[in-house]
């Protein structure tokens, strides 16, 4: 392994668990640096830069691809590398590119975007690409968890730029992806499968451990760069024999949650064929999803576009009734073959979810409405065959044509096909996906970095999710404490102090502009106008108006007395000192809490663990940061 | 001539409205509940978990609760606090714009 800065598990599976906290450039570098500190006790040996697919010009703001590429670099250390950590699955449209990806080993999308935002990233670091070596001169690492350790392992084996690649949890590699997206393999199963030259997409029927082994062949040169941890209980883990995919490298496999057995055993007990329509359905599905709305599923499951029978109107039979006999036929001869996979997969529904059931995975009531809603989609599929077999024999009967009462007849028949077309696109709309969320969120605890990290904890260093607590070192009783959070609590905490005192201040200066001066400006306007009435009292003959007096009498005033006695500030309540001086004396409570804390972490520590210097780096890391 | 003396309350200058600055002092108020917040947020995690608190611990968290609590009691009464003080200034400064005082004239016949 060349990699010089994240060189231990516990960095890289931190780092891998950033990507997906979406931080700025400026956030995601100190959460780097503090994670190195936590995991070494050292500041990070190198200069860190940071690029990400946000600042990219190569990937689409839109695409599902996601990464970031840091660059350490330090001619005092000798190091100089570059990782891309790309984002695993987290979105629906990502777990749709699961179902394309890895199991019906379609797309690659984001496998070629992986190699041009590396590209990018390498060019803005000023990296250039080493065409006689095929190559560039840094080592490059990938890190990923999910469906990024496929994205990251593919790009590999296609492209050859990575010099290791890292996974957690991984999506593993698929033969028929890889048969795809690298011509090399592609090349050479051709000539293991000549008849590949011809159909490519006989690939799904070829015998799978001979495809499986001739991509372990293939690939083999590469396995020793590729590095990954498994949880036992993650659900890809539980997967990663499926038809088309195949592990290679180093595979360390934690067991991180012992309620559970793992579906593994679970996958292991079902068939190879099952296996099989298994994944033609999720093939026919990412075909019909591509297309649009369920209404394509469902002309992918049948295997026939169903927009004739669905638009067919009863006035069609005088006009169009030859395409109709010509779609009834293709439609029944279509039939058998697509409900096949369907079939296998509805008459083991009660097995698959039994084990699911069995492990915990899904309650009985979960069970119970998984179950109606196949048995519906079961019923639909059973109703729209029966009904297309009546129409087919009733034309096989009729070589003459059909007379009105069999018109009729065929079109009531038709008239519940096309009922049923609706009701099966409208079952898969109401298909309880969020039974399934319900399930996979029990399992995504396992698929996620936070529970393995967990299973990494020892007798003195302890993770919750992916933060770190270490156990005191003095007292007989086990006290767990996160030195990032004590960090955070003296750093952060100071900052947010002094941001309080700044308002504080505000609020002050605002006080002092808009109220206090205000009152002492309106008191000498007044006082100014109370001095000038009385030296010039003939000049406010208009007092007198609204009295009764007219105008055209002739008056003059000579006197005028002003009675108000105006408040002076001190005669108010205006004055606020007080609360302000409150206001500035939470502030102070504020930093003897901070300091309470902190020699509190200090003592629960020997001297030697040199807690107070930690404490001081992280403090300095938030408020420098 | 004689003069005469009349007694008279007058507002000499408009009314004035102080609405705005209660807003404004009222917008830094809510600004320091949420730094409040924040700092207070900032304390959390430091353990795993409640069980692990002996008295050391539980001594802090105690100290944060009566911190956290007296701050923002404190902040509550800036609300009323600011609420009167806008309120005394409206009716002072519209007090001392109205006067009370006695005008002394003389008088003379209407010109025919």
């Amino acid at each position: 392994m060349s990699e010089k800065v994240f060189s231990a598990r516990e960095l890289r599976l931190r780092i891998t668990d950033l990507e997906y906290k979406d931080l700025s450039p400026e956030a995601y570098k100190q959460e780097v640096e503090r994670i190195y500190f936590e995991e070494t006790g050292e500041a990070l040996p190198a200069e860190m830069e940071v690029f990400t697919t946000k600042q990219s010009d190569a990937i689409s703001q839109d695409s599902e691809y996601k990464g970031t590429a840091i660059r350490f670099h330090s001619e005092e250390n000798e190091i100089d590398e570059v990782y891309i950590v790309s984002e695993g699955t987290q979105g629906l449209n990502d777990w749709l590119y699961n179902v394309e990806a890895l199991v019906a080993g379609r797309s690659f999308v984001q496998v070629e975007e992986a190699d041009n935002f590396m590209d990018e990233a390498l060019d803005h670091f000023q990296y250039e690409y080493d065409s006689n070596k095929g190559s560039y001169d840094v080592p490059i690492i990938g890190l990923g968890h999910s469906q990024a350790h496929n994205t990251n392992a593919t790009a590999y084996l296609v492209h050859d730029k990575f010099t290791n690649v890292y996974g957690v949890n991984g999506a593993q590699l698929n033969y028929y992806q890889l048969f795809r997206a690298d011509p090399q393999f592609e090349q050479y199963l051709k000539e293991k499968y000549p008849i590949l030259e011809t159909d490519r997409d006989k690939i799904i029927d070829l015998n799978t451990d001979e495809l499986k082994q001739h991509a372990i062949n293939f690939y083999k040169d590469k396995a020793q760069n590729i590095e990954q941890d498994f949880s036992k209980q993650d659900p890809l883990y539980g997967v990663k024999d499926f038809r088309g995919l195949f592990s290679l490298g180093k595979e360390t496999v934690h067991e991180t949650n012992a309620n559970y057995p793992g579906i593994s055993d679970m996958f292991g007990k079902i068939d190879d064929d099952y296996l099989q329509q298994l994944q033609k359905i999720a093939v026919i599905y990412t075909k019909g999803s591509e297309k649009g709305d369920k209404m394509h599923v469902v002309d992918e499951l049948l295997g026939v576009d169903t927009k004739f029978f669905r638009d067919f109107k009863l006035h069609h039979y005088a006009t169009k009734n030859f395409q109709l006999l010509q779609n009834v036929r293709a439609l029944d001869a279509a039939l058998p073959e697509a409900l096949e996979p369907i079939y296998q997969i509805t008459d083991n529904k009660e097995s698959i979810l039994s084990e699911l059931q069995d492990a915990g995975y899904i309650s009985t009531e979960q069970k119970a409405t998984l179950m109606d809603s196949f048995e519906n989609i079961e019923k639909e599929i059973q109703a729209i065959e029966s009904l297309v077999n009546d129409m087919k024999v009733a034309r096989d009967q009729n070589h003459e044509g059909m007379i009105l009462t069999e018109v009729i007849v065929d079109a009531h028949s038709f008239y519940k096909l096309q009922g049923a077309l609706e009701s099966l696109a409208e079952e898969l709309e109401d298909f309880p996906a969020e039974e399934f969320e319900a399930l996979l969120d029990s399992l995504g605890k396992s698929h996620g970095i936070g529970e393995l990290m967990e299973s990494l904890s020892n007798d003195k260093r302890k993770y919750v999710g992916t933060e770190l607590y270490i156990k005191n070192t003095k007292g007989s009783k086990d006290i767990w404490i996160s030195l990032s959070v004590t960090g955070r609590i003296c750093g952060l905490g100071k900052l947010k102090l002094l941001a309080k005192e700044e308002k504080i201040e505000k609020f002050k200066n605002k006080l002092e502009s808009k109220v206090y001066e205000v009152f002492e400006e309106q008191r000498t306007r007044a006082n100014t106008a109370v001095d000038y009435m009385e030296a010039n009292p003939n000049l406010d003959r208009e007092f007198l108006y609204p009295h009764g007096f007219s105008p055209s009498f002739n008056r003059t005033i000579t006197r005028i007395n002003v009675h108000e006695e105006i408040p002076r500030f001190k005669d108010t309540s205006l004055d606020m000192t007080e609360h302000i001086h409150k206001l500035n004396a939470s502030v102070e409570k504020g930093h003897s809490l901070i300091q309470q804390y902190r020699e509190t972490v200090e003592s629960l520590f020997k001297e030697e663990d040199n807690i107070a210097e930690q404490i001081d780096f992280m403090e300095g890391m938030y408020i420098n940061g | 001539m004689d003069s005469k003396t009349i007694r008279i309350t007058e507002r000499v200058f408009d009314l004035e409205d102080y609405s705005d600055v209660k807003r404004s002092l009222e917008r830094i108020r809510e600004d320091l509940i949420e730094r409040e917040h924040d700092f207070i947020k900032n304390f959390h995690n430091l353990m795993i978990d409640e069980n692990q608190k002996g008295k050391v611990i539980d001594h802090l968290g105690e100290s944060t609760l009566e911190v956290a609590s007296q701050n923002l009691n404190l902040l509550l009464d800036l609300e009323e606090c600011i609420e009167e003080v806008i309120a005394e200034l409206t009716e002072e400064v519209n007090n001392m714009n109205r006067f009370t005082m006695s005008i002394t004239y003389t008088e003379d016949k209407p010109t025919p």
